[in-house]
């Protein structure tokens, strides 16, 4: 059974339009690429931080800033390793540790994960499926490609709640049996299980797909509905005000590092 | 018989080679007919070939499957073997045996609605179709439930409701009885009865509502299916009996003398964070030692929820459980999942080596048993519980054998309580009752979640019937007024 990424709820973030939601999701995407001073984007993040806070719950914050923090970790040490030009700032021995142009890409790059994160973050764990397959196919994606890609979204919770079922159902089996395992020689026995459930999944999702008549040839209908007239206008509105505030925000202040 | 509606001729199936564990052919020259608005209904043991006949008639095998197939499925004017699934949409409704493979979205309502949308259906019909399917399965306040927060039972209504949106004319129904409650079962045959439907319904069990609806009997046996005109001897219940597919008479009488308890639960409170509004109310509930007790009651009254609490797979937010029996054992949620087994519906969940020696020698090697022991022991094992040869894989064995692989590791295992929650699901009566026995061989008490009230009856000496989170009655045989008939 497919899980969904995204958690009911009916805040700000919920009932905005989700053609708007991509229309900023990809302004993000650019500004964020473009070259500029770290300033701009760690006010991004932390205006998506209060957002994800307040709209989903502050404890739904946690969860990227988590899933990014071996990332982070990577970048601080393997940044040094290839940025040695520049200002020395710790030498041992004549060889250079750190320069203040490697401390300027690690914060570059650690405030750039963190706000392409917190931005799909936000986005995909605050709509749902069907607004989401919508907003795809009101750009001009295919039906079926739209839902592909819902469905490959889909992938990492379901396979994760069935992971949890999975190590349930062994917990059980292995309790109280000799010495309890752990690491590599624990989670390879759940892996095996969900690595099979898994490809068991495939011919049979295609299966319970076209029993409901997916692959028909007709125009599709559609049961939910995006917002529209004033309300959508006022959506698009604002995210048109976003994408002017990020453009500001990459042209005005020079490319500059942040620790010239 | 007069105009058939579905007629069935000569049809064969054979999986690819790579199917190493399945009998190849699977379905052998396969005739049947059902008539216009008339049920029929295909009992076999597990692995007999009924999930595969489903998939032939869906035109999902060979299609998604691989394996070639022969012969003719019509329903009506139309072709259904070799068909490809979506242009069936509005002649042939299928539910498959497993609820969780078939549900494709996270909500009730959109779930009803997919097809809906294949068709077509403009907005304002389909909001009427869906409000009016959610009513029809007893889902009405379930439109913003993820399906994956419904019980087994609730699943398969919506699946129900999903089929009575399109209302195509025939409906395929396989094992669709097992996991509703008995109130569900009498409404599903009578709606179908009453609404002029023809069906086809696949079961490992025979149920009385069979024959108060008038259905058709058929027997699939080995990939050949006969008619129940056809049986030989024409005693009905004889050859029934004789596949295990009629509910066995009760072997042993209920135990006398002085029960011993072995678990005690008192004032338990359990709920599920929001949105769920489900609560579990436990005053007091011992199980005895050495003995079956059953777990009955509606889909969603939390028969799953309490069977979890007492393996320690959940923690209460209230009261306790205890072990009254054995001295030495724990029963915080780690104690108990070390002396409680807890059987899942799914084999899979608890299946995870190459090969069936393998699995059974699993729990004996981490205990340091000799190796020579080992072997005696997991011979024993494949002859009690009927498994093929130690070296066959069971990701390839069929449906039953894997539910009785899973079994086996318990057994080995030796644990003093067993909860099988609706581990009956999918197989016939003799060979759940030959799980059962085996178990019990050892000594170890069984708690039996099931929603077969004949299997009920027959294999427990005691019954909770549980309603709504709490413990309704407590009894030795059925409750007076139970819908016993409900199979």
């Amino acid at each position: 059974m497919n899980r969904d990424f995204s958690i009911a709820g009916g805040s700000l973030l919920h009932r905005y339009d989700p053609r708007a939601k991509l229309l900023v999701l990809l302004a993000g995407v650019v500004f964020l690429f473009l070259p500029h001073t770290v300033l701009p984007s760690l006010i991004l993040a932390a205006c998506l931080a209060v957002l994800i806070a307040r709209c989903l719950g502050s404890g739904e914050l946690r969860r990227p800033v988590a899933a990014l923090l071996p990332i982070f970790l990577f970048i601080v040490l393997l940044t040094p390793v290839f940025r040695r030009g520049g200002t020395p700032l710790l030498e041992l021995g004549g060889v250079r540790i750190l320069t203040m142009e490697a401390v300027s890409d690690i914060v570059t790059l650690s405030v750039r994960f963190l706000c392409i994160t917190l931005l799909f973050f936000a986005v995909f764990r605050s709509t749902d499926t069907d607004g989401l397959v919508l907003a795809l196919r009101a750009v001009g994606l295919p039906y079926g490609a739209a839902l592909m890609l819902i469905i490959a979204l889909r992938t990492i919770p379901s396979l994760a709640s069935a992971y949890r079922d999975i190590t349930d159902a062994h917990k059980l089996r292995r309790a109280g049996i000799g010495r309890e395992e752990r690491g590599s020689r624990a989670i390879v026995p759940v892996l095996t299980s969900v690595l099979i459930h898994a490809l068991k999944g495939i011919p049979l999702l295609a299966m319970a797909l076209e029993s409901r008549g997916y692959g028909r040839r007709n125009p599709r209908s559609s049961y939910a509905v995006l917002k529209a007239g004033r309300p959508l206008a006022l959506d698009f509105a604002a995210a048109a005000l976003m994408v002017v505030l990020l453009a500001l925000g990459a042209l005005l202040l020079p490319p500059v590092l942040p620790f010239p | 018989m007069s105009n058939p509606a579905v007629q069935i001729d000569g049809l064969s199936f054979s999986y690819p080679e790579y199917y190493a564990g399945q009998r190849n052919p699977v379905l052998k020259e396969i005739t049947l007919s059902i008539p216009e608005g008339g049920l029929g209904v295909v009992l076999g043991k597990a692995d007999a070939g009924k999930t595969t006949l489903t998939r032939v008639l869906g035109g999902f095998a060979p299609r998604f499957t691989g394996g070639t197939f022969s012969g003719r499925a019509r329903f009506r004017d139309t072709e259904l073997a070799g068909a490809k699934p979506y242009q069936l949409l509005e002649t042939a409704g299928f539910v498959f045996q497993d609820a969780d493979e078939q549900i494709i979205t996270t909500r009730c309502d959109t779930e009803i609605a997919f097809a809906l949308e294949s068709l077509g259906v403009g907005r304002t019909d389909m909001g009427r179709l869906v409000e009016g399917a959610l009513d029809f399965a007893g889902l009405s306040g379930f439109a913003g439930r993820h399906p994956a927060t419904l019980s087994g039972g609730e699943k398969k209504r919506l699946l129900i409701a999903c089929l009575k949106a399109i209302d195509p004319p025939l409906w395929v129904l396989d094992e669709i009885l097992q996991e509703l409650d008995p109130a569900w079962k009498g409404k599903l045959l009578d709606f179908l009865h009453d609404s002029g439907k023809t069906a086809l319904l696949l079961d490992s069990r025979w149920s009385p509502l069979y024959a108060h609806h008038d259905a058709g009997l058929f027997l699939l046996r080995e990939g050949q299916c006969t008619a129940e005109g056809a049986w030989v001897p024409p005693s009905r219940d004889a050859i029934l009996a004789g596949e295990g597919l009629l509910a066995p008479v009760r072997a042993e009488p209920p135990r006398n003398g002085e029960p011993h308890p072995l678990l005690r639960c008192s004032r338990i409170e359990f709920g599920f964070p929001a949105p769920s509004s489900f609560s579990l109310h436990i005053e007091d509930l011992t199980i005895q030692e050495d003995s079956v007790c059953a777990l009955v009651g509606r889909n969603g009254s939390g028969k799953s929820t309490l069977g979890r609490i007492l393996c320690g797979l959940l923690v209460p937010q209230s009261g306790s459980v205890e072990w009254a029996g054995p001295q030495g054992l724990r029963a915080d949620p780690e104690g108990l999942q070390r002396a409680v087994g807890y059987l899942f519906q799914n084999p899979d969940y608890q299946i995870f080596l190459p090969t069936v020696g393998e699995e059974l020698s699993f729990g004996l090697r981490r205990q340091g048993v000799a190796q020579a022991e080992v072997e005696r022991r997991v011979q024993e094992a494949i002859r009690v519980f009927r498994l093929p040869s130690e070296g066959t894989p069971p990701s390839l064995m069929g449906y039953g054998a894997r539910k009785r692989l899973q079994a086996a590791c318990y057994f080995l295992l030796e644990r003093r309580l067993l909860i099988l929650d609706e581990a009956d699901a999918g197989l016939c009566y003799t060979d759940f009752a030959s799980i059962l026995e085996a178990l019990r061989s050892r000594g170890a008490s069984i708690l039996l979640v099931t929603h077969d009230m004949l299997l009920a009856a027959t294999a427990a000496e005691r019954i909770l019937v549980l309603d709504g989170g709490r413990i309704l009655s407590d009894t030795r045989g059925l409750p007076a007024g139970f819908p016993e008939a409900g199979g």
